[in-house]
């Protein structure tokens, strides 16, 4: 078993869930988005999260506008549909009862 | 030295080294290889822009070029290509997903090629040296010039290896950043990669002319394919000779299906030139490998339909030849030739006179044959007396079988057959006239359709030789130019200087 391969799916499984929630309360064009999961140290490399973003563009969870930029090419702004929203919702109470059980889980196993 | 490059990423102009240029192109390549779904352009699209971002903060403020270490940092940030799999993306039909298969695609290799580096593509592609492959299209070449049409269909429909992911490919290796670096540490990647951008301006030109040239010559060919089969035509129902009918019954293919095969035949090689024209000039000619793939086809059904009706033809020809054995007897004359021992034997040729008044030759009723059909010997007499005889050979008719004659179509009466050689001479005093031609029916089914003329002298008979049909003479060694002889008396014909004793 390679951890490192265990570590990056790990990530990537959460990822679509942090990015949605990323894009909560503003919107955010793409290096922003990038910007905040690396701060988070959730992102090691960037490219996963391309074929992402357009997946949840795809599946309408995301919609994009174009902006100019002054400094490079214009950027694509992503914000939460109707849809995305729900969906984040969903996901919000599901990671809430999931990182619960692995605390529990995890706690109970450290006492012992 | 490096030579520096311009590109637009997303809109912006960026001036990068070569090298670098080649790193990021194939980076760019690996990671579609990888990706591989339905939106992958927008995907790259958004990759391209996210790269022009941050080339745009990194570029050096001095130069304003970016270099190799600025790619290599910018792979570092956006990850491997395999870092781009969604790992329960559903899979486009028919394509690899992992970057770690190796899936091979046929290229031409242009760097180990000769002519367009088809074969060492070939090669590549089915595992196995390119000089195989080679010698495959060479010994090819000799069955009508075969190989080189399909070589030059396989150099229109295949695509050449241009970048390094192109050349991972041809040879089956995965195409993933490892190897892509490999092949960069080999130094294999400097003789690909600059194609796409840049080529020289002499190559251009004389593409350009190529290209011209074989324009010229396909449309030139495509127009004069239309006559091969009106060429055909005019003698319709006479392919072999001018007795057999093409008969559609026997071969089951209708005389226009002949003729359009025929056609089509004769013309696809030139739409082909054409086409490999009209790619030299211009390289944004799109679906040429489909068309030229379908032409090929066609050809080949062509080549198939016109080989079978020929071979079938050749066969029924056999069987008419067969009815035809053991159908001739020889014929034979003897005239006495009066020659007093002053008299010179004057031997002449001319042209059959009856042949002027045959006017419907091509239709196949009457044919002469070949001058060469006529044989002249000269023996010495042991009767002490000059004559000559003539063994013609006569088609016997009594024996064949008019009904199987008219199984094959054979649409000539009997009695025409009854005259089948008539070799036409006559004698006056010391001249003797011979036709160098023989009139004949049977031409075609009669290859040994020979007349033999047999002239016996005595010692020391002078003999004039008129004109100059030396090839007739089948025993005697006539020279050109020389028409006076002596009959010596080991039984050859002696040059006597042109001067009459």
């Amino acid at each position: 078993m390679n951890i490192e391969n265990t570590k990056a799916q790990m990530r990537k499984g959460i990822l679509e869930f942090c990015i949605l929630s990323v894009l909560k309360d503003k919107d955010c064009y793409t290096s922003e988005i990038l910007d905040t999961l690396k701060e988070a140290k959730l992102l090691v490399v960037e490219g996963t999260v391309y074929p992402l973003l357009t997946r949840l563009k795809n599946d309408e969870l995301l919609s994009y506008r174009w902006e100019e930029s002054t400094s490079g090419p214009p950027r694509k702004y992503y914000r939460l549909t109707e849809l995305g929203n729900d969906f984040l919702k969903e996901l919000t109470v599901t990671w809430r009862e999931l990182s619960e059980a692995v605390n529990i889980i995890t706690n109970k196993n450290s006492h012992e | 030295m490096n030579k520096t490059v311009t590109i637009n990423i997303a809109g912006l102009v960026f001036h990068i080294d070569e090298d670098a240029y080649n790193k990021l192109d194939s980076y760019i390549q690996a990671v579609r290889n990888s990706i591989q779904q339905e939106s992958e352009d927008e995907i790259i699209a958004d990759i391209e822009s996210r790269i022009a971002e941050l080339f745009a903060e990194r570029i050096d403020p001095q130069t304003g070029v970016i270099r190799m270490n600025n790619v290599d940092e910018i792979i570092n940030i956006m990850g491997k290509p395999e870092d781009y799999i969604i790992e329960d993306e559903p899979v486009r039909p028919n394509n690899f997903t992992a970057t770690n298969k190796a899936y091979k695609k046929i290229y031409r290799d242009g760097e180990k090629r000769i002519l367009g580096g088809v074969c060492s593509g070939l090669g590549h592609y089915f595992n196995i040296d390119p000089v195989w492959v080679r010698i495959l299209f060479i010994l090819l070449f000799f069955a009508y010039g075969l190989s080189f049409v399909i070589y030059l269909i396989l150099w229109v429909i295949i695509p050449k290896a241009v970048t390094v992911a192109d050349v991972l490919e041809m040879k089956g290796e995965p195409v993933n950043i490892s190897n892509i670096e490999k092949q960069f540490r080999e130094g294999v990647s400097n003789s690909y990669q600059q194609i796409r951008t840049s080529g020289s301006s002499v190559a251009k030109v004389i593409r350009r002319i190529i290209g011209i040239i074989l324009i010229v010559f396909g449309v030139m060919g495509i127009f004069g394919s239309f006559f091969a089969p009106i060429i055909m035509n005019t003698g319709k129902g006479h392919i072999f000779n001018e007795f057999v009918n093409y008969d559609e019954a026997q071969t089951g293919i209708p005389f226009w299906g002949l003729s359009l095969s025929l056609f089509v035949m004769s013309v696809i090689p030139f739409i082909i030139l054409l086409l490999l024209g009209i790619r030299l000039l211009s390289s944004k000619v799109k679906h040429i490998g489909w068309v030229s793939g379908i032409l090929g086809f066609f050809w080949l059904l062509s080549i198939f339909i016109f080989s079978y009706v020929m071979i079938n033809l050749d066969i029924q020809k056999d069987k008419i030849e067969l009815l035809f054995e053991g159908n001739f007897d020889t014929k034979m004359s003897k005239t006495e030739l009066n020659l007093n021992d002053k008299d010179t034997l004057n031997i002449i040729f001319q042209k059959d006179q009856r042949i002027f008044t045959i006017n419907d030759t091509l239709t196949g009723k009457y044919k002469y044959s070949e001058v060469d059909d006529i044989y002249v010997e000269i023996f010495e007499s042991n009767t002490g007396k000059a004559y000559m005889e003539i063994e013609e050979k006569v088609f016997n008719n009594k024996d064949l079988n008019l009904k199987s004659l008219s199984k094959y179509n054979i649409q000539i009466e009997a009695t025409k057959f009854s005259n089948t050689l008539n070799y036409d001479y006559s004698i006056k005093s010391d001249t003797l006239v011979l036709s160098n031609a023989v009139l004949t029916t049977l031409n075609d089914f009669t290859e040994d359709s020979k007349v033999r003329v047999k002239i016996y002298i005595t010692e020391n008979q002078k003999v004039k030789i008129n004109g100059n049909d030396n090839r007739h003479f089948w025993n005697q060694h006539i020279e050109d130019g020389k028409h006076y002889y002596k009959f010596n008396n080991v039984g050859t014909l002696e040059n006597t200087n042109n001067t009459i004793n």
